[in-house]
């Protein structure tokens, strides 16, 4: 009853907040100076006989056109499913979002989702242990601040230079080409284990501060320690205080996987891994208006669908929210 | 638990490589049979009308009529057997005999015409500009160009190869007489449509994977074999990088075989003897074209040609190429290496320059010339006045060239020392840089574009005449016009070298933009599995590995490579073929595919999580004691 209306009201608003979302991005990168067609001729550095092919392609775009009229062409080929075509890579951008966007996931996913259990279950040690904390909180703090592109590159140089121990880069070898075989799944298994160790080990820092913190201040809360006086054991008092400390790293783990789709831009680039974050640099830097749209659409429909997500299983996990809208 | 997230990762992977959409069975090149090379932009689409994204397309998988050497400034005949005006208005081409497209079908004149009138309905072209009015198919093997009036000879013989808004590749007119010239220009040619690329060069497109690379395969089959003989690589493969350090770090371990990256070449060398460029000195580069100083001839006293041949006076090249960018003396003339290769002494260049041109770093000079135009430092702040105002200059540019901007400063110092005052304006390239100079609110400017031409005319129609699209300056000189209408209606060496040097001589004595140095383009290449790469001595094709280059000298030097070794019978298609380097003899460790390195890899990797896991167990067995 009251949760259909809930749901109801939060569809609504992530509704808007996507026709909003999706205006900008149409609207802010044609705000930019500048000319798309004009930088790529500048680029490919020809003088003379541009201004035929200026025109040629601005009409290939449609950029001639009044930019009221481009706004109602995005938002119907938008629901045709069309993204439209990338003028930096010249291929239509659904293609090149398909291509880049696995291997966004194979990496970040494991990244986030074991950074997130290990580093909360080592910062829940260190919350209630002070001995161990003294000696991990310095290390968690120097993960944490550490550029994750300067750790990158180290590994890139130890480990796949000097000591030649892992492949350091591309997502698998030059001379093979994917398919299903255990030869590649391996060889790609290789290629994927340093960009992973970059950003696993990195965000291990930040999910384990924010969860010793969150834990330090449940113990402290009152109804820890009215259970402690009741005689509750240390496992029941951890138990409690976990759960109630879990909830805004649940809150963080959300709006980290709904960013993953933007990609990770300076380990892609490190390790010239393919994947979105570098796609989303360069169409930024030459502005290839129709794959910007297109990627963030992505980067939108994900947070959005991430937020969303939160907010049910908010529901759920917090019987506070749950109380709010039933009784409400 | 540990189990179900180590389940769920597997099935990740697995989904995301169906995801995209692979089907193909496994395979791995052999190494000594494939090229390796790279660009900074991923392999997406192979159009061949638009100019794509994938190298050789243009040269390798199609052919010109003609394939220019930009090095040396020289038209070499491909599919055309030699092309010649055989009235004032018709242009014959004889093609080579024994041409035949990829499928097996021959090449015929038919497919020279449907070609260059399928670039006009494409819209990518307007022949009828340059006056063409007709093409005509006189037999199999000869096509007339036939144009209204007397045509710009010079500007057709541009045509005759393909470039940014240049030219025409020939397609086969079997193929493309059923697609409409509309649906073209969205055309990618990857995936279903790679069927199109029925081409007549020595490599056949075998696959682009996704954005990451593209497989070029040899067409064992090709016409040319006769007449150039069999290309090396039996595979070229692009990659896509775009990091130089990552470049670099390929290049030392043998991983790319050549490209056109900026990395640090002396000290690549030195961790990796078997790499190559062009020069085996300083600056190793390939110097491609000089980089000018324009003056904005409409703004006073920039209009006296004393004014800017006293600057050109102060300017000290030496100085630039030492302290500033990567680059190479310049010639007072607008030419780079190629041109002057090829009219340095029929035209007698340098006895111009002794007579006409000026001398460098000759400070004492300008100060007089300086002088004598009138302008002189009449209140004694070491600046001069020009009409009662300090002389100060406004130097504009992009804010991301480097080159430019190192370029820039030196030569605003060099300029302080003659009491002229410049101020060095900067920002993003289309919004300033350029609107700058097409709105002509700048003094001085830097730029190369118009001297990156592939012809003498082409330069100095670009540089000085009155519509010149790299004529920035605005200089305006009815006596140029003249001669280069002149130059436009001939196909005559001696002739042309007669106007090349009339239009010298104007350019030394009137000095419209200084040539500051000379520009290289970035080129290494690895002697590893590959030799015979074009250099400085051998300068066959040319060291430009960027797309839409490829009948510009690009195709030339990948078809003329060698193998290093000559490929033995060993080359057993596993994915431990490298294995045969550890012959070749010392340090050439290309260890990320042995299979002993393979092993050690795996615990490296586990290293990583394993140290975790003991930092986490330590607490662990603390708490217990407790």
């Amino acid at each position: 009853m009251g949760f259909k209306k809930y749901l109801a009201r939060k569809t609504g608003v992530y509704l808007i907040t996507f026709l909003f979302a999706v205006t900008l991005n149409w609207l802010l990168p044609r705000l930019m100076p500048g000319n798309p067609i004009e930088g790529m001729m500048a680029q490919a550095g020809t003088g003379g006989v541009n201004e035929a092919l200026i025109e040629f392609y601005e009409k290939l775009y449609g950029l001639d056109q009044p930019l009221w009229k481009q706004f109602v062409n995005f938002w119907s080929s938008l629901f045709h499913g069309d993204l439209g075509y990338s003028i930096l890579y010249r291929a239509p951008v659904t293609d090149i979002i398909r291509h880049a966007l696995p291997y966004d996931i194979v990496v970040l996913l494991p990244a986030i989702a074991l950074s997130w259990l290990v580093g909360n279950w080592l910062g829940a040690i260190a919350g209630k242990n002070k001995r161990y904390d003294r000696y991990t909180m310095p290390i968690f703090y120097f993960l944490a601040s550490m550029p994750y592109f300067w750790f990158a590159m180290l590994l890139v140089y130890f480990v796949g230079v000097e000591l030649g121990w892992l492949p350091y880069q591309g997502a698998y070898d030059p001379s093979t080409v994917p398919s299903f075989s255990a030869g590649f799944v391996l060889d790609f298994l290789k290629h994927w284990i340093l960009p992973f160790l970059s950003l696993f080990v990195v965000m291990i820092g930040s999910w384990a501060i924010g969860m010793r913190n969150m834990i330090i201040y449940e113990l402290e809360a009152d109804y820890v320690r009215y259970l402690e006086a009741l005689g509750g054991s240390e496992k029941l008092l951890t138990k409690h205080a976990y759960r109630n400390a879990i909830l805004p790293q649940v809150t963080g783990l959300a709006l980290q996987l709904g960013l993953m789709v933007a990609g990770a831009i300076a380990t892609e680039i490190v390790f010239n891994y393919p994947g979105i974050g570098v796609l989303i640099m360069n169409a930024a830097l030459s502005q290839d208006y129709f794959l910007l749209q297109g990627a963030f659409l992505m980067v939108v429909i994900s947070v959005l669908l991430a937020n969303f997500l939160i907010d049910i299983i908010y529901a759920f996990i917090d019987p506070r929210v749950r109380a709010s809208y039933t009784e409400g | 638990m540990k189990k179900a997230i180590a389940m769920g990762l597997v099935a990740i992977f697995l989904a995301s490589l169906f995801g995209a959409g692979y089907g193909l069975a496994a395979e791995s090149l052999p190494r000594n049979e494939t090229l390796y090379t790279a660009n900074s932009a991923p392999p997406t689409n192979a159009n061949p009308f638009t100019g794509g994204s994938v190298l050789g397309i243009d040269g390798l998988v199609f052919e010109p009529l003609f394939m220019f050497n930009f090095m040396t400034g020289e038209l070499k005949p491909w599919l055309a057997e030699s092309a010649k005006w055989v009235g004032d208005n018709v242009f014959e081409v004889k093609l080579r005999s024994g041409l035949k497209w990829q499928d097996g079908k021959p090449l015929t004149a038919e497919d020279v015409k449907f070609s260059y009138e399928y670039y006009e309905k494409i819209g990518l072209r307007n022949w009828g500009n340059l006056g063409l009015k007709e093409i005509k198919v006189v037999d199999d093997r000869t096509v007339q160009f036939i144009f209204e009036g007397t045509p710009n000879y010079q500007l057709w013989q541009l045509q005759m190869f393909f470039g940014w808004g240049q030219g025409a590749l020939i397609v086969p007119k079997h193929v493309f007489e059923n697609i409409n010239p509309e649906d073209i220009p969205k055309m990618t040619f990857t995936g279903d449509e790679m069927k199109y690329l029925v081409g007549s060069g020595a490599y056949k497109l075998k696959e682009v994977v996704g954005q990451e690379k593209a497989i070029l395969e040899r067409n064992d089959d090709w016409w040319g074999v006769k007449v150039f003989g069999k290309p090396g690589p039996k595979y070229i493969v692009q990659l896509y990088v775009t990091d130089n350090n990552q470049a670099a770090n390929m290049f030392i371990k043998g991983d790319l075989d050549v490209g056109t990256y900026y990395i640090d070449i002396v000290s690549a060398k030195q961790k990796n003897p078997k790499l190559a460029s062009w020069l085996d000195k300083y600056p190793y580069f390939p110097p491609v074209a000089p980089v000018l100083l324009y003056f904005n001839t409409k703004h006073a006293p920039l209009d006296n040609p004393k004014v800017r041949r006293a600057i050109a006076m102060a300017i000290n090249p030496y100085q630039i190429v030492n302290q500033g960018p990567i680059s190479d003396l310049p010639k007072q003339v607008p030419f780079g290496p190629g041109l002057l290769t090829k009219w340095s002494d029929k035209v007698g260049i340098d006895g111009l320059i002794s007579q006409y041109g000026w001398k460098y770093g000759d400070v004492a000079g300008a100060i007089k010339l300086l002088d004598e135009a009138g302008i002189k430092d009449t209140d004694g702040d070491g600046i001069r006045e020009y009409n009662g105002k300090p002389l100060k200059l406004k130097f504009v540019t992009c804010a991301g060239c480097n080159d430019w901007l190192q370029a820039g400063e030196i030569i605003a110092n060099q300029l302080k020392a003659v009491g002229i005052e410049v101020e060095i304006e900067k920002g993003d390239w289309t919004n300033f840089f350029m609107k700058s100079l097409q709105n002509g609110d700048f003094d001085l400017a830097l730029h190369w574009s118009g001297t990156f031409q592939p012809s003498a005319y082409a330069v100095f129609n670009m540089l000085i005449s009155k519509d010149g699209g790299a004529n920035y300056g605005k200089y305006e000189n009815p006596q140029v016009d003249q001669i280069l209408q002149e130059f436009g209606k001939t196909v005559d060496e001696n002739k042309e070298a007669q106007y090349i040097k009339q239009l010298c001589q104007i350019w030394l004595q009137d000095v419209p933009a200084v040539p500051v140095y000379m520009a290289t383009l970035f080129y290494e290449a690895n002697t590893e599995y590959w030799t015979n790469w074009p250099n400085e001595k051998n300068p066959y094709g040319v060291p430009i590995f960027w797309t839409n280059y490829g009948t510009w000298g690009t195709a030339l030097a990948l078809l003329g490579v060698k193998p290093a070794k000559a490929p033995a019978s060993e080359t057993t298609t596993t994915s431990s073929a490298p294995a045969t380097t550890s012959s070749s003899g010392p340090s050439t460790s290309s260890s990320s595919e042995s299979p002993a390195s393979s092993t050690s890899s795996g615990g490296g990797g586990i290293c990583g999580p394993a140290a975790v896991v003991l930092l986490a167990a330590v607490p662990l067995l603390m708490r217990r004691r407790r």
